[in-house]
């Protein structure tokens, strides 16, 4: 039985076993009652863990920030849309998550939630992969899934209302930088992918004043080539396998001189769009103050790259439909 | 523009259209005379021109056909990539497909050289086997913008199905991106999909001249047979395809003005789109369809009073006309299947011509108090003033007065329009009529007609009467024409007396100018009666054209009455003969009679007795087996705990038998121990007894040895052993006492075991008396295990010290040996020496 104090409530590692994705912050608490910080959110649950400390019978101290009901709905609007099948029901359907995404993140809902939802719902990634990309670094890691997350977000605004491609973009989101996951990565190489976020085109600039070694800078500009290769290799991960190309996009530019293929605007599609800004809208950090304003993160979102990137259309449409269900819901219509 | 400087054009084509004459001067085109020695990039082609040939001259250049070829999949296989008509270069698409073409990448934003091009739309297929409600939206785009919906609804559905079999082959990804947009003549569809392995030749040799019966032949032939211009181009370095096709408003799309592009493109420069006007979000903003059979009617004007308009609404649940009242009356509406929202948008107004004294107003679902005009008929066009031309129509005969929620048919009620549906006030009816027909069940009273029944009759007669109207409206549309007819001959006569009246009047003045005048008279009026007559005919026209709208409706009207009228009187038959079938059993009840009945009752109270009797008795019956079994529960409850506890006796009986058994096992097992120790004393004593033996003798042979000398050493080593063994048969001998006392306290502690036992037995309680013997038992096991151990000890040290004393005895023969032999070696010396 839980014991609350606050907002902090006594767990047992037990409770942990049977949770992926560390939903809240965990403290393992000592006899002399200091307690040491052990699992932030959104990150891997390591079986091990659980198994040493159910053996020890560790007390811990446990602090969630998703919400476990807000989760099962979210699952269950995925499972209906799963099995729609014609598109003015999947388009209704896709709107009743949107409207359902603003009743609860319009109301400091924690964004948590949606991200733990898509992951169990929509990660199709192998195991071995997940802990090589955890294990790269698990700010990386985390910022995946909260990117795939708004993926879905992103595809359900743009008029993608089938399960199986809104599936292929939450994976192909968090395969999106599967290439960094190499030996040579390193804070640089991070820290790189986060400047061509914030300021795109400027990632490997960033590091060759850094005076990073060759092989970071080799790191950083394959990566896309080494994601591609890897999900082409894996075909089981995407539903529609030639939806793998997404990932060349990634660090294309509206101007055309992007990398790997300096592809201009004009020829970014609207799905390769979706991904795109999907992947830009988060950054890999030790913390994201927008996890209970989501709305007004999104809606606040206009800085540079989004006319540097070809995301602009997604972009509003994404605002749009919020607006749209948001009004709706304002008047009750 | 600078891929322009290396084009070389040929011209070969029998006509050279001046848009393109003055499209190659604008961008400053090399012309190459047939007679060249340069080598063209591009040739300009018709009909008229063998293509072979020239493929076969000019290796390597594009063909660009001015004129349908004949065999479209053959001009490309020699080279063609263009085919444009002259009607495609009249307007802003005939640039731009060119540039695209000539500069190889599109390159060109549609906004800067098309821009009244404007996006209506875009959505995305993800499954080719769903599109239905897409394809609704956007052709009904198209139709709102006066464009050849059928033929893009035809190109659609059939260019969606080509790519579906596409993608069977794995050549094409999903999912389609589709947008579309119109400009003032033009209406264009654009596609956008990934594709893997591709190559332009896999469409373009699919195209062919005749519906071919292969599947994506016949699916591509008509889907590129239904547009006015076919743009294919493939991205290869991004392995993407854009499909481009346009419409022509007015232009008729056949075989001889359709465009084709087929490209293939190296660069990844932007391609040429349909521009974003927005961002058109299909999830928030779904488009409101109207149903286009209701598009021939025209715009109702706002009229003070209110005119009477038939209407469409967008919404899909409006797709219905509605038939408004005046101003004042706007509750009082008549729905049939209509809509009271956005009339304004899409309405018909039965127009009609009537003159002020024939204005007779009559009410149709108004109250009679008021004198306005519900239904305006008029003829004459709309550029006239609508209060000279309108026509009231007179009102039904019975028609319904006073308050119009009186009304059984609902024709006065509020204009919900689901309430106001036909179809639901037909159920509602039939719902009445059944509770009505429950009523008449339940009550058993035959009555007359019900209200429902009368509702129906009623309105059956309006829906008659309503007909009646309409033929009536007919009838007077019909009159109006002959009337307008008349007036025109009448007009006409009028105007030739005018004339000929005239032409006495001038017969005084000089006859040269006379004639001139008359000339100038008669001409005039002769253009004038022209005008008149053409003007008259447009009126016929228009007016037989309103009289086959009307009569059309007419018909329409006449086949829902029909089908009303249908279920109505299956419904009344229904009903009818469920009342009668009511009445039937009323009749068989009442048939039946008071005696009868009583008779019945009496028998069904005495079955009822004696059921009750029955159930009295079953009831006592399981109340005396429920005591008794609460009795014998209740002693077996009692029994129980003497059971228990005599178990439990007889349990701890055993136990002690169990014990006392073991006990004398114990006490056996004590006595044969004692009787080993007593033998094992036994054989102590007659060992130290030989010891004290062995001790005298090595004593006496230590005395003979000290006499002889070298045996001295020997001797002390056996004094020390011995001592170690006399010590140690001590230590032996002090265990052997402390044994005799353990056993000893073992055998005081059996005995005192027995006591206890003997007297527990008889006065403690059984549980701890079997407790305390099982804790006697348990140390008497012990101790016996640690005698036992204690008695192996014993013995082993036994073997050792008998093993030690035939050493010692081995010892002592050998020392007596040694003794003896020295004994006799020293006389021998003593007698050798006296030899010598």
């Amino acid at each position: 039985m839980n014991l609350k104090s606050g907002n902090m409530i006594t767990i047992a590692i037990k409770d942990f076993a049977k949770k992926k994705i560390c939903d809240g912050h965990l403290f393992l608490k000592t006899k002399e009652g200091r307690r040491f910080y052990v699992l932030k959110p959104g990150i891997l649950i390591d079986p091990a863990f659980v198994k040493k400390h159910a053996s020890l019978n560790s007390v811990f101290e446990y602090e969630p920030l998703a919400d476990q009901a807000v989760i099962q709905r979210y699952i269950s609007l995925f499972r209906e849309l799963k099995y729609l099948q014609f598109e003015k029901d999947l388009r209704l359907k896709s709107g009743e998550i949107l409207q359902y995404f603003l009743s609860v993140h319009g109301n400091g809902g924690h964004f948590l939630s949606f991200v733990l939802a898509c992951y169990q719902e929509f990660c199709n990634i192998p195991q071995e992969t997940l802990l090589k990309m955890h294990d790269t670094e698990i700010h990386y890691f985390r910022k995946t899934t909260y990117s795939a997350a708004f993926s879905i977000l992103l595809g359900l605004s743009n008029d993608f209302y089938h399960y199986p491609m809104i599936k292929d973009f939450y994976n192909i989101t968090m395969m999106l930088d599967y290439g960094i996951c190499d030996n040579n990565y390193s804070y640089f190489v991070a820290q790189a992918c986060n400047q061509e976020n914030l300021n795109p085109g400027s990632g490997r600039d960033w590091l060759v004043a850094q005076k990073a070694s060759a092989q970071e800078l080799n790191v950083f500009s394959k990566h896309p080539e080494k994601s591609y290769e890897f999900i082409k290799m894996n075909k089981d991960i995407l539903s529609h396998p030639e939806l793998a190309e997404i990932v060349m996009y990634q660090h294309e530019l509206s101007a055309g001189n992007g990398f790997p293929r300096g592809i201009p605007k004009g020829l970014v599609s609207s799905w390769e769009a979706v991904v795109l800004l999907a992947d830009s809208l988060v950054d890999i950090r030790d913390e994201y103050q927008f996890e209970t304003t989501v709305l007004d993160y999104i809606h606040n979102y206009q800085n540079k790259k989004l006319q540097e990137l070809p995301v602009n259309k997604a972009f509003q449409k994404l605002t749009q439909a919020l607006r749209y269900f948001d009004e709706i819901k304002d008047t009750g219509t | 523009m600078e891929k322009m400087k290396d084009i070389a054009i040929l011209n070969l084509a029998s006509e050279f259209p001046l848009e393109l004459k003055s499209y190659f001067e604008t961008r400053k085109v090399n012309f190459l005379a047939s007679g060249s020695s340069l080598s063209p990039t591009h040739i300009l082609v018709d009909a008229s021109t063998n293509l072979k040939e020239i493929a076969l001259k000019y290796k390597g250049a594009l063909l660009i056909s001015l004129s349908q070829p004949v065999d479209v999949a053959e001009f490309y296989k020699l080279g063609g990539s263009l085919v444009v008509d002259k009607s495609w270069l009249k307007n802003d698409v005939g640039p731009f497909v060119l540039d695209k073409f000539f500069q190889e990448n599109g390159g060109i934003n549609l906004s800067e050289k098309f821009p009244s091009f404007q996006q209506q739309g875009s959505f995305i297929v993800s499954n080719p086997f769903g599109t239905g409600d897409y394809l609704d939206r956007l052709v009904y785009h198209a139709f709102s913008s006066d464009h050849g919906a059928i033929a893009i609804r035809s190109y659609f559905d059939n260019m969606v199905m080509f790519l579906a079999s596409l993608r069977d082959q794995g050549k094409m990804g999903m999912p389609i991106e589709v947008s579309y947009g119109a400009s003032q003549d033009i209406f264009g569809i654009q596609m956008q999909f990934n594709s893997q392995n591709f190559k332009v030749e896999d469409v373009s040799r699919k195209l062919k001249t005749n519906p071919s019966r292969k599947n994506e032949e016949y699916l591509l032939y008509h889907a590129v047979h239904s547009t006015g211009f076919f743009d294919f181009t493939y991205l290869e370095s991004l392995e993407k395809v854009f499909i481009t096709s346009l419409w022509m408003k007015g232009e008729r799309i056949d075989f001889e003005n359709r465009g084709y592009l087929f490209s293939t493109l190296k660069s990844s420069q932007a391609i040429a789109s349909i521009p974003e006007q927005g961002v058109q979000s299909f999830i928030a903003e779904e488009p409101e369809l109207i149903d286009f059979l209701d598009m021939n009617v025209e715009t109702a004007e706002a009229h003070e009073d209110g005119p009477i308009v038939i209407s469409g609404g967008e919404k899909e649940e409006e797709f219905s006309q509605t038939i408004k009242g005046s101003t004042p009356e706007e509750e009082f509406i008549q729905v049939i299947n209509g809509s009271n929202e956005k009339e304004k948008n899409v309405a018909q107004v039965i127009k009609g011509s009537a003159k002020e004294e024939d204005k007779t107003v009559f009410k149709f679902g108004a109250t009679p108090q008021k004198e306005e005009k519900d239904f305006r008929l008029s003829a004459a066009p709309s550029s006239e003033k609508k209060a000279d031309n309108f026509m009231a129509i007179k009102t039904l005969a019975g028609e319904p007065s006073g308050e119009g929620q009186k009304s059984p048919f609902n024709l006065l009620k509020p204009a919900g329009p689901k309430n106001l549906d036909l179809n639901r006030e037909k159920e509602f009816l039939l719902s009445t009529s059944n509770k009505k027909v429950a009523n008449t069940a339940e009550q058993a009273v035959p009555r007359g007609p019900s209200e429902n029944e009368k509702q129906l009759e009623l309105k059956v007669k309006t829906l008659n009467s309503e007909n009646d109207r309409m033929k009536t409206l007919l009838k007077m549309l019909i009159s109006e024409v002959k009337i307008v007819k008349e007036s025109r001959n009448a007009l006409a006569e009028q105007l030739r007396g005018e004339v000929a009246s005239e032409q006495i009047k001038n017969l005084e003045v000089p006859a040269e100018d006379k004639e001139n005048i008359l000339l100038n008279s008669l001409k005039a009026e002769e253009l004038k009666s022209k005008r008149l007559l053409i003007e008259a005919a447009q009126k016929d026209t228009l007016l037989a054209q309103e009289v086959e709208r009307g009569s059309k409706q007419l018909k329409a009207k006449e086949m829902i009455l029909d089908k009303t009228k249908e279920v109505f009187t299956k419904t009344i038959e229904k009903k009818d003969s469920e009342i009668s079938s009511l009445r039937q059993k009323v009749e068989e009840i009442s048939k039946l009679g008071v005696g009868p009945q009583l008779l019945t009752q009496q028998n069904t109270i005495k079955d009822m007795e004696k059921q009750n009797l029955n159930l009295n008795k079953m009831l006592e019956m399981y109340k005396a087996k429920v005591t008794s079994m609460a009795t014998s529960l209740q002693k077996q409850a009692v029994k129980t705990d003497e059971e228990v506890m005599k178990d439990d006796n007889r349990k701890l009986l055993m136990i002690n038998t169990q014990l006392k058994n073991q006990l004398d096992v114990s006490k056996k097992d004590i006595a044969r121990y004692q009787e080993k120790v007593s033998s094992e004393n036994t054989n102590l004593l007659t060992l130290k007894k030989e010891k004290a033996n062995l001790e005298i003798l090595l004593k006496k042979a230590i005395l003979a040895s000290n006499k002889e000398g070298p045996a001295l050493g020997v001797a002390n080593n056996h004094e020390q052993e011995l001592k170690k063994l006399q010590t140690h048969v001590q230590f032996v001998e002090s265990q052997h006492k402390e044994q005799g006392l353990k056993i000893k306290d073992l055998e005081a502690k059996l005995s005192e075991a027995a006591r206890m036992l003997k007297t527990q037995s008889t006065s403690e309680d059984p549980s701890r008396k079997a407790i305390q013997l099982e804790m006697n038992v348990k140390k008497l096991t012990q101790d016996l295990v640690e005698s036992r151990n204690q008695l192996t000890e014993m013995k082993k040290e036994t073997n050792k010290l008998r093993q030690e004393k035939v050493g010692l005895q081995n010892m002592m023969d050998k020392m007596k040996k040694d003794a003896e032999k020295e004994k006799n070696a020293t006389p021998k010396k003593a007698t050798g020496g006296k030899v010598a």
